[in-house]
């Protein structure tokens, strides 16, 4: 049975591996978002400071969820 | 008629020179809104520290820095289409995703170097030192000795932005196998180490 090399010619068209490239390079970005916001949570319990606590957090969770958004984004425009 | 006893009680008790902490605060004395794990009931805080502000310049300068970086590469490489560059490669797709991507990871970089030095704290009380660190993201690190078995203290301000600035590096001295303490570029190391001193001859002065 002859090899279809279409699909691997599709495979390694420099766009395809752009796509790929961007979306691995945002979704490591996104695992290491989710380890700041654990590292903040930890660093919580052992010193507490009423003033910044919350406002900290919500800015670890809104990189978080900026992230997300732009891999969705990345995803379906790319 | 009791609740306006309790609420002239406690404008009193602020008065004395407890004060609020701010989130940007690197030195404070006798004040309220921090508590640390482990801290027992009765246990005052004496003194609140971090690095002197001054140290965060170098991140936020380079932050600041970075944000005009695309905007010098688009002024110095005008496009027609919006692609990156000119080169056909890179759509105005993935142009528009990877600002957006650089724009994150500059904030990420700022939020990441901000709570490295917010988290970075020295707390005395009337019983105890807690030296609290927090690096790289990955590492944190808490030591705790009581103020009984500090043996020595001194500090170190050298250079001419710490002389400016007024900070410095205390050094506590513990008794035995206990580790030392350090409490790297914190502002006005004198009175520090002054107010430290106080304590463990108060501590001293009660002993049996």
């Amino acid at each position: 049975m002859p090899l279809d090399l279409t699909i691997l010619s599709q495979i390694f068209q420099p766009e395809t591996l752009l796509k790929t490239v961007t979306l691995v390079v945002i979704l490591c970005f996104l695992v290491f978002a989710a380890v700041v916001y654990t590292q903040i949570r930890s660093m919580d319990h052992i010193v507490k400071e009423a003033s910044a606590s919350f406002i900290i957090k919500f800015v670890s969770l809104l990189i978080i969820f900026i992230a997300f958004s732009l891999f969705l984004i990345a995803f379906v425009i790319l | 008629m009791p609740d306006i006893f309790v609420t002239k009680k406690i404008k009193q008790e602020k008065k004395k020179g407890e004060k609020e902490i701010t989130p940007l605060s690197s030195f404070y004395k006798n004040h309220l809104g921090v508590w640390f794990q482990n801290q027992e009931e009765d246990e005052e805080i004496i003194l609140f520290l971090r690095q002197h502000f001054i140290t965060n310049i170098p991140w936020i300068a380079t932050s600041i820095a970075l944000i005009f970086v695309p905007l010098v590469l688009f002024f110095l490489f005008p496009t027609t289409n919006g692609s990156f560059f000119g080169l056909s490669l890179f759509t105005a797709q993935f142009t528009t995703v990877f600002i957006i991507f650089y724009y994150l990871v500059v904030l990420t970089y700022a939020f990441v170097s901000f709570i490295t030095w917010y988290y970075n704290i020295f707390i005395v009380t009337k019983k105890r030192v807690v030296d609290i660190d927090f690096s790289d993201l990955v590492y944190h690190n808490v030591a705790l000795t009581k103020l009984n078995l500090v043996q020595d203290i001194d500090y170190t301000q050298i250079g001419f932005v710490r002389s400016l600035f007024n900070y410095g590096d205390v050094f506590i001295q513990t008794a035995g196998d206990k580790p030392n303490f350090e409490a790297r570029a914190v502002p006005k190391p004198a009175k520090i180490a002054q107010i430290i001193e106080d304590l463990i001859g108060e501590g001293e002065g009660n002993a049996p």
